[in-house]
């Protein structure tokens, strides 16, 4: 995720960002239903798994920074049942 | 005014796209977090998937209550859980390009296996500071200082 020293450039780089989870969450939420997943830059399924701590194991013995190498979203079909 | 969104894959309910700076965690660095609008919510709060993501809090430090400044318990409907409370700005670009900054805390929630997937909340220690309109069907959510 984006990370800056002024406000304004973090905001546009995770605007861009959810234009693409919100582009391509039909096809992954078929693929991956109720899973973290996190994707690389180009766009390509890194890793996903339904427990978070369990996804960054896996992207870190892959040598990939949660943070910085990708992108991460909780894939869910029950988006309209929170309760906070 | 300050523009917001209503997110289709999650309600759909009001959000609006904030930058956080939090000196524990972060140092000089802003990093965009979406939060969702809680008016129900005292304190806004940063949830696991977001500490990981865009904080880049490790799992085991986000479960480990020691290296806190100051832990607090929360609650609300969907139940209880630690928090720790961090001094944060939050900033907010204008549609004329401006950026509203508010200077606060932010909780930051512990891990545990129920929170893992909650949105980031935006709570009244921070909409304090907006007018508000809401507007589901018109798909509007400007928030605008007071």
């Amino acid at each position: 995720m984006p990370t800056s020293v002024h406000p304004g450039s973090s905001l546009e780089e995770a605007a861009r960002l959810r234009r693409f989870w919100h582009d391509n969450y039909e096809q992954l939420l078929r693929q991956y239903p109720e899973q973290f997943v996190a994707v690389t830059r180009s766009g390509e399924v890194a890793a996903a798994d339904g427990d978070l701590v369990q996804l960054v194991e896996q992207l870190r013995e892959s040598g990939m920074d949660p943070q910085a190498d990708v992108a991460i979203e909780f894939i869910t079909a029950q988006g309209d049942s929170l309760l906070l | 005014m300050i523009t917001g969104f209503f997110e289709p894959s999650r309600g759909p309910h009001p959000y609006v796209l904030g930058a956080v700076r939090v000196p524990l965690l972060t140092r000089e660095q802003w990093v965009a977090i979406p939060f969702l609008i809680d008016t129900g919510a005292a304190q806004s709060c940063i949830h696991p998937l977001d500490s990981v993501r865009a904080l880049g809090v490790s799992p085991a430090r986000l479960t480990d209550t020691s290296g806190w400044p100051r832990v607090v318990p929360g609650g609300g409907v969907g139940g209880s859980a630690s928090y720790f409370e961090c001094p944060a700005q939050f900033g907010f670009v204008r549609t004329d390009g401006e950026i509203e900054v508010v200077t606060d805390v932010v909780w930051i929630g512990q891990l545990t296996t129920s929170n893992q997937a909650l949105p980031s909340l935006l709570g009244w220690n921070v909409l304090q500071h907006f007018r508000m309109q809401l507007d589901a069907k018109a798909q509007i959510v400007t928030l605008e200082r007071s």
